[in-house]
């Protein structure tokens, strides 16, 4: 149970974030918002991604020499 | 989760360091949105003066003006003209700018020099400023009058609260996401170091053979594992002290049994002859003495392991040490008829060390030379000099020490065959107090043995007085 709201929690603070940005993103374009909408969330999402996936990648190579 | 946790304390340092970053990059980003802005307008409308101005043809003839008041309206501007002597000619009737009154200085001046005029204009009467922008207007290449815009800067100033409001959700969510990772970061770095803090409670509450499992090899993983071995040692410990114990008592009842077996035959009168009583009487000496042996060596040893021991440093050669242990022994010696051969031949070396404790470890050694060896043998000592360190050897030719039992010989109470070492006054503790005191003086003991052939122990010690002392 506790473990559940552990990640819950985080997740929750982490997609409002996203939708605070993703709105903020879109709300001056008057023209074709909904695919403005879709286009900054996925941007907002990769720009995400590629950072949290340089951390993990660093833990990992850790892990790796670690291991040696 | 306490508020004084370290995975708190981890959250909020990354907060405030993601804020420290933040802060800043907002307040910067505001600012040049807002010049940004600004400045357009302000680009804006010189363009729409310098251009209108220039349809301009005569001042005077205000009929003359195209569009006037058609533009204000289309670009929600107000414009006014004024001609050379400061008068207001025409004007779209705005503030105070009216027909007929007079520009101020401020205004006048910039334009009458073929300049630009650009000022931010407070007027009392409304809530929010207004920009004045002017250009001259040029007849016959000369400066005929000027042309003033009047905008009112409203509408900037309410796109630039739209635009900050939207920056703040942005920073509110970019602080949420930032929230959301820092769970995760804190808890991960700080996971290795709560789970020592339970390892350790639970070594504390006895369960010592707690394992951590943090593989990392930095200082973290090296305190984990720095803990599972102070478990492992604390574990190690108890059991021996547990076997100490065990072997004390037993050790001292022995002796005690007997004396106190002999004492009540005796005390019961149950002796036949005169004889007889002196052989009981003989025991309990014995014993008696055993019993204090054992004492003084327990005592030596606690006091050696605790390092509660005083030495006495001394320049002194190690040939007297050897001849006057030899002496001490010689009655135990010709008990056996066992010879102690003392090679006298070499040059002793000067060491620095204490005389009674060396002696101590020479006498105990040669003891056990004696003890565990057939009667009419012998047993030789002679040292090696070596640069650095002298080595002393103790040979004898007598049963050796069987291989099973030669990494335990310098345990407390550890004895090959139990029943001979009790019977020739063995305790179990000389080797073990000789092996603490070698190390006390810096020194090194070892043995070599053949089972059957006899033994041979080594002891080596620094000649270097520092390195003697260091130790
Ligand atoms: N020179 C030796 N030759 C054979 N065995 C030895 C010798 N020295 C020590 N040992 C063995 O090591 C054991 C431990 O020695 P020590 O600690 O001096 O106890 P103790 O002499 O009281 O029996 C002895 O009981 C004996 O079995
Ligand atoms: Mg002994």
């Amino acid at each position: 149970m506790k473990k559940i709201i552990n990640v819950v929690i985080p997740l929750f603070f982490i997609l409002m974030g996203i939708g605070c940005l993703t709105l903020s993103s879109t709300v001056f374009h008057s023209h074709n918002a909904l695919h403005e909408l879709f286009e900054s969330f996925i941007g907002i999402c990769i720009f995400l991604a590629v950072s949290v996936a340089l951390g993990v990648l660093y833990i990992w190579v850790n892990k790796k020499k670690n291991q040696n | 989760m306490k508020f004084n946790s370290i995975t708190v304390k981890l959250g909020v340092t990354i907060m405030v360091l993601f804020l420290v970053v933040l802060f800043p990059l907002v307040y910067t980003i505001d600012q040049m949105f807002t010049a940004f802005y600004i400045n357009q307008k302000q680009e804006q409308l010189e363009n729409f003066a310098s251009k209108y101005s220039t349809t301009i043809t005569s001042v005077e003839d205000v009929n003359s003006y195209h569009m006037f008041e058609m533009l204000s309206e289309l670009m929600d501007t107000e414009l006014f003209v004024f001609n050379m002597d400061g008068e207001i000619l025409k004007s779209t009737g705005v503030l105070n700018f009216t027909e007929g009154t007079n520009v101020t200085k401020e205004i006048y001046n910039p334009i009458a020099q073929n300049g630009t005029l650009g000022i931010e204009y407070k007027a009392a009467s409304e809530s929010h400023d207004f920009f004045l922008s002017g250009k001259p207007i040029m007849v016959n290449g000369k400066v005929g009058g000027g042309l003033v815009i009047v905008s009112s800067m409203e509408d900037v100033d309410e796109s630039i609260e739209q635009v900050r409001l939207w920056l703040l959700i942005s920073v509110i969510g970019a602080l949420f996401i930032a929230i959301g990772f820092t769970f995760f970061v804190s808890k991960k770095l700080s996971n290795p170091l709560l789970q020592m803090e339970q390892a350790t409670r639970e070594i504390a509450k006895g369960k010592l053979k707690t394992k951590l499992m943090i593989p990392t090899k930095d200082e973290v993983g090296s305190l984990a594992t720095a803990i599972t071995d102070l478990g492992r040692e604390l574990e190690e410990y108890r059991t021996n002290r547990r076997e100490f114990f065990a072997n004390i008592s037993h050790e001292l009842r022995t002796p005690i049994s007997y004396i106190k077996g002999y004492s009540e035959v005796l005390t019961n009168g149950l002796v036949s002859n005169e004889e007889e009583r002196n052989q009981y009487l003989t025991i309990i000496t014995e014993e008696a003495k055993r019993l204090t042996t054992l004492i003084n060596d327990l005592f030596e040893l606690a006091k050696m392991e605790e390092g509660k021991i005083d030495l006495n440093y001394e320049w002194l050669d190690i040939g007297d040490a050897l001849n006057s242990s030899a002496k001490k022994v010689s009655l135990k010696a010709a008990e056996k008829k066992i010879e102690v051969r003392l090679n006298t031949a070499s040059d002793y070396p000067l060491l620095y060390t204490d005389g009674v404790r060396l002696e101590q470890i020479i006498i105990n050694l040669i003891e056990n030379a004696i003890r565990y060896s057939p009667p009419e043998s012998r047993v030789e000592i002679y040292t090696k000099t070596h640069k650095q360190r002298v080595e002393v050897f103790i040979q004898d030719f007598g049963m050796g020490i069987p291989e099973e039992d030669a990494p335990f010989i310098f345990e407390r109470f550890y004895r090959v065959e139990k029943s001979r070492s009790r019977a020739s006054g063995g305790t179990g503790l000389g080797l073990a107090i000789v092996k603490n005191l070698v190390q006390l003086l810096g020194g090194e003991i070892k043995f070599e043995s053949t089972q059957g052939k006899g033994t041979l122990f080594k002891i080596a010690f620094p000649t270097n007085q520092k390195v003697s002392e260091d130790k």
